[in-house]
C-alpha cells in the first residue's frame, strides 16, 4: 500500500520534474531576452497564447537557428534539452501540429492583400518594425515590434500552415489582430498571402551564410601634431559634426586615488555624443550602451609621436545580430572616420 | 604557470563556434531596481579587485523625450596596473578600455551589459596577455551573475 503511494506520488510528480530543467535552462538562456515571465523585453513575448500557435518543429528549429540579424541567436542545445525546455514554456497547452506541404496561391495577388494589410507593420519589404521585441523601457511606436517575415530563421522554421493559421486567427495580447473576422479573408488570401511571403525564401544554401566583417576592430590614424593640438583639433571636428563634446578624460582617470604619473597624461579620451542618434540608436537596440558614448582616444607614446584611435562601431555592432544598428553603424563609423581625418588634415 | 598554459590550450583548442558564443553580447536580467542593482554591481565589482572609476549617465536626454525610463549608466571600471601595461602595448585596444558595464531599468528589473573582452585576445602577443583578457572576460561574466543571483528568489 505505501509503495504504491509512493509510486503515485512519483509519476504525480514527474511533470513538475522534466518542466524544473526546461525551467533552468530558460532561466540561464533566455529570461535576460524574454523577461522572467516570458513577458517579452528584448525579445518578443513567450505567452502561451502565442506559443499555442506553434509546432514543436517550429520551435526547436527556432532554438536552434535563432533569426540571424535580428537578436535571438541560436542555440547548441541537445535534443533533449529543447524538448525540455518547449515542455516548459508550452506548459501543459498541447502543440498543434501542422502540414509541412507547401501552400499553392497566387503570389501576385499576395503581395496585393499584403500592400493593403500587412504592409503598414511589417514593412513594405517584409522586414518588419523598427527596434527589438517588447520593451518596457523605451518608447516605441508599437507595444510588440512586428517580427520580419523574411528572416531566413524564420521562413526555415514556420510551415506555411502556420503562418496562414496566424493570419487568420490572430495572436492574442499583440496588435495582430485575427484577418478572418476582421477583415474578411477568404482562404484563397490567406493562401495568397503565404505564398507571397514564403516567395522570399532564399534558396537552402543561403541559410547557413554567416556575413564576418572584414575589418580592423579600430582604426588608428598617425597626427602630425603635438598631443595638446592633436586634442584641440579634434575637439573642434568632432562639435562642427553636430555632437556635444563632453570634458576630457584621460584613459586611467579614476582607476586609482593617487601616484599618477605624468605619462597617464598622454592617453586623452574625447568623449562626445549626439542625442538625436543616440535616441534613434537606442530605439532599435537598447543594449547599445555597451558602445556609449562615441569616443576618440589620443595617445602619445614614448617616442612622442601622437596618434588618435576610433573604434570601429561596423565590428563592433556584429555582435549584437541586428541588422537595423548594423546599418546604421555604418554611416556613424564613416562620418567619425572624416571628422578624425579632417581634423588631422 | 601550468595550469596557464593549460588554460590557455584549452582556449585554443575551443574552436569557432565555442569562439561565436564568446563573441555574443553579454547580458543578465536582475530582478530588482535600478538603484539596489547599481549598488549591488559597485560592490561586486571591488569584490573582484577592480576599481569602479567614474561612471556616464546616458539618462539626461531620454526622460524630456517621454521615454518609459531614464535610468541608464554606464559603469567604467578596471585595474589600473594591467589597463595601463595594455593600453600602453596595445594602441588598437584603447577605445575598448577602461572596461565597461552598462546598467539599465527596465520595469521592475535591471539589465546588465557588456561587450565580450574576448574579442581583444586576438590583438595582443603573449600568452600572459591572453590570460589577462581571458581572465577579463571570465570575470566580467560572474560579476554579472553574481549580482543576478543577489536578488534571486532565496539567494
Amino acid at each position: 500500500m505505501k509503495l504504491k503511494l509512493e509510486l503515485i506520488l512519483v509519476l504525480a510528480l514527474l511533470p513538475l520534474l522534466s518542466l524544473a530543467g526546461g525551467r533552468e535552462l530558460y532561466s540561464e538562456n533566455c529570461e535576460k531576452c524574454h523577461g522572467f515571465s516570458q513577458q517579452g523585453s528584448l525579445g518578443l513575448p513567450l505567452y502561451r497564447s502565442t506559443i499555442a500557435n506553434h509546432s514543436d518543429r517550429y520551435l526547436q528549429r527556432t532554438i536552434k537557428s535563432g533569426r540571424p540579424g535580428r537578436v535571438m541567436q541560436g542555440f547548441n542545445f541537445s535534443d533533449n534539452q529543447i524538448t525540455e525546455l518547449i515542455r516548459f514554456l508550452r506548459a501543459g497547452i498541447k502543440a498543434p501540429k501542422y502540414d509541412v506541404a507547401a501552400i499553392k496561391g497566387n503570389v501576385k495577388n499576395g503581395q496585393g492583400i499584403y500592400k493593403k494589410y500587412c504592409q503598414s507593420c511589417h514593412g513594405y519589404d517584409l522586414k518588419g518594425g523598427q527596434g527589438i521585441g517588447k520593451n518596457f523601457s523605451w518608447q516605441k511606436d508599437r507595444l510588440v515590434s512586428p517580427p520580419s517575415l523574411i528572416n531566413r530563421g524564420f521562413l526555415y522554421s514556420a510551415e506555411d500552415q502556420m503562418i496562414k493559421h496566424i493570419i487568420a486567427n490572430g495572436i492574442k495580447n499583440t496588435e495582430m489582430v485575427p484577418f478572418v473576422t476582421a477583415f474578411n479573408f477568404t482562404d484563397q488570401m490567406l493562401n495568397d498571402v503565404v505564398s507571397f511571403i514564403r516567395s522570399h525564401e532564399k534558396p537552402p544554401s543561403y541559410k547557413n551564410i554567416i556575413r564576418r566583417i572584414r575589418e580592423p576592430v579600430s582604426f588608428i590614424y598617425d597626427s602630425p601634431y603635438k598631443l595638446k593640438e592633436t586634442v584641440k583639433k579634434i575637439r573642434n571636428s568632432v562639435a562642427s559634426y553636430n555632437f556635444r563634446v563632453y570634458a576630457n578624460r584621460t584613459l586611467l582617470e579614476g582607476l586609482r586615488k593617487e601616484n599618477f604619473s605624468v605619462d597617464d597624461k598622454k592617453q586623452v579620451v574625447i568623449r562626445f555624443c549626439n542625442f538625436n542618434n543616440m535616441q534613434n540608436f537606442l530605439k532599435i537596440e537598447p543594449r547599445l550602451g555597451v558602445m556609449l558614448p562615441c569616443r576618440v582616444t589620443v595617445v602619445e607614446d614614448e617616442q612622442g609621436k601622437v596618434r588618435v584611435v576610433l573604434a570601429n562601431y561596423k565590428y563592433a555592432v556584429a555582435r549584437f545580430n541586428n541588422e537595423q544598428i548594423s546599418e546604421a553603424a555604418i554611416i556613424l563609423i564613416k562620418e567619425m572616420q572624416e571628422m578624425v581625418e579632417e581634423a588631422l588634415w | 604557470m601550468v595550469i596557464r598554459v593549460l588554460t590557455l590550450c584549452i582556449i585554443m583548442l575551443l574552436s569557432a563556434t565555442t569562439f561565436a558564443v564568446y563573441n555574443k553580447i553579454l547580458t543578465e536580467r536582475v530582478d530588482a531596481n535600478f538603484v539596489d542593482t547599481w549598488a549591488a554591481l559597485n560592490e561586486t565589482i571591488v569584490a573582484y579587485h577592480y576599481h569602479p572609476a567614474y561612471f556616464q549617465r546616458c539618462d539626461f536626454a531620454l526622460n524630456k523625450l517621454n521615454y518609459k525610463s531614464d535610468k541608464y549608466r554606464i559603469l567604467f571600471f578596471g585595474e589600473y596596473d594591467e589597463i595601463k601595461k595594455m593600453s600602453n602595448k596595445y594602441p588598437e585596444i584603447v577605445p575598448f578600455l577602461p572596461l565597461k558595464i552598462t546598467v539599465m531599468e527596465e520595469g521592475n528589473y535591471t539589465l546588465l551589459i557588456a561587450t565580450p573582452p574576448i574579442i581583444l585576445s586576438s590583438l595582443v602577443k603573449t600568452n600572459d596577455e591572453r590570460m589577462t583578457i581571458f581572465r577579463w572576460q571570465e570575470d566580467i561574466k560572474s560579476i554579472l551573475k553574481q549580482v543576478r543571483r543577489q536578488f534571486q528568489l532565496g539567494g
